[in-house]
């Protein structure tokens, strides 16, 4: 496993550190019943996983932090919609996305710069402690600004599925409920999305 | 139409764990003879691979204080205005009221027996009160009543014998007879 934890698992993670450690559904009950406790933990579970969801679609952290409040704000808010009957991370994420896209929409009317033009800033990222060699580490940055340019390349629709499989690790089901759309189309779009990602990579992924 | 390109569909399912015995053994048959299908699974597997490690993106430390914030304020909003946000249960109290109101109104509306839009249905029969001295007159006096501006019209009308008709816009109507009568100042006759 890399040296970055995987979302999806890191969440898994952080809920197996206690043997008591309320799940997702069960946190968010609690709050429904006005434990305001339970909403903290919700918070520090899932800011991280979906900052670096949102990062993807909107290119910087400070708009990818709005928009995670912003999906914060609307639990907080609208927290007796959540039925068990769905996984709250599933909930959580189409939240997420949901705004993400309007967000997209947003600048699109208002012409501002475009996602590609902006950028992946260097301080947005957390680089791992173990590439002590600068050269490696050169390396790695350049590599990784490679890959994330061409996914934010991606048209949106592939983008959004290849980001929430191979980044953040959900499964084929849990996507297709994320963003409403039929099992067929989510592995269609995410193998087209891999295929023009191996396409535009290939000098990176013969290495 | 090239023939590894049906195999590329069960490449991406075996990267996914999802690919079912008999279509991994043709696969993997395949695989043996076929160098591009080979190095498109080991591209795929890095792809996926590589996407999986890409560093994480640093929160904020001002993340929890600037969402405190914005729940806060949306509280304090939420206390201010006339809760925009209620449920929809929350929103039919109100407009049940409201609704109630506005049938009483209807109904005592009827009980005066008066209409807003027909001026002549716009009188009130104050009868067997001996609002002026000059039984005699017959005709239209104006009164002024202390705690209202405007002047009160009352005529007599010789059909109804001793009853007044006071021509008001609606200034008397539900007030006791008594008050009326102390607080009526004639004006003009």
């Amino acid at each position: 496993m890399g040296f970055a934890l995987l979302d999806k698992r890191k969440i898994e993670t952080q809920k197996k550190a206690s043997q008591n450690a309320p799940t997702d559904e069960e946190l968010i009950n609690r709050f429904q019943q006005g434990d305001v406790y339970a909403f903290e933990q919700i918070v520090h579970r899932y800011k991280e996983p979906l900052v670096n969801f949102i990062y993807h679609f909107v290119g910087n952290r400070i708009d990818a932090e709005d928009v995670v409040q912003e999906t914060f704000l609307r639990v907080f808010k609208k927290k007796n919609l959540y039925r068990s009957v769905a996984k709250f991370s599933t909930w959580i994420y189409t939240i997420a996305s949901n705004l993400a896209k309007t967000e997209l929409r947003r600048r699109r009317r208002r012409r501002i710069l475009s996602l590609s033009q902006m950028g992946y800033e260097d301080k947005d990222y957390e680089l791992p402690d173990h590439f002590s060699s600068p050269d490696k580490a050169i390396e790695r940055k350049t590599k990784e600004q490679t890959i994330r340019k061409e996914i934010e390349a991606l048209p949106a629709k592939f983008k959004e599925v290849v980001v929430l499989r191979d980044i953040q690790e959900f499964s084929y089901e849990e996507i297709s409920q994320i963003l409403n759309i039929p099992l067929g189309t989510v592995k269609s779009r995410v193998n087209r999305g891999r295929l023009r990602l191996q396409k535009h990579l290939q000098h990176l992924l013969d290495k | 139409m090239n023939p590894c390109q049906r195999f590329k569909e069960s490449i991406f399912d075996l990267v996914d764990n999802e690919l079912d015995i008999p279509r991994r053994k043709e696969l993997e048959s395949h695989l043996k003879t076929c160098t591009a299908c080979t190095r498109f699974l080991a591209q795929i597997r890095n792809l996926r691979s590589q996407c999986s490690q890409l560093s994480r993106v640093k929160v904020s430390e001002e993340f929890h204080i600037l969402l405190r914030e914005r729940i806060r304020r949306e509280m304090a909003g939420k206390r201010a205005v006339f809760s925009p946000s209620i449920s929809f249960s929350g929103r039919l109290i109100p407009a049940f009221g409201i609704m109630v109101v506005v049938i009483c109104l209807g109904f005592w509306m009827l009980d005066q027996k008066t209409s807003f839009f027909e001026p002549s249905s716009n009188k009130m029969t104050v009868s067997q009160m001996p609002l002026i001295e000059q039984e005699d007159f017959e005709g239209e006096i104006q009164y002024v009543i202390d705690d209202y501006r405007s002047p009160v019209s009352i005529s007599r009308s010789s059909e109804e014998g001793e009853t007044f008709i006071a021509e008001t816009d609606s200034v008397l109507r539900g007030l006791e007879q008594d008050y009326i009568q102390n607080r009526l100042t004639p004006v003009s006759f």
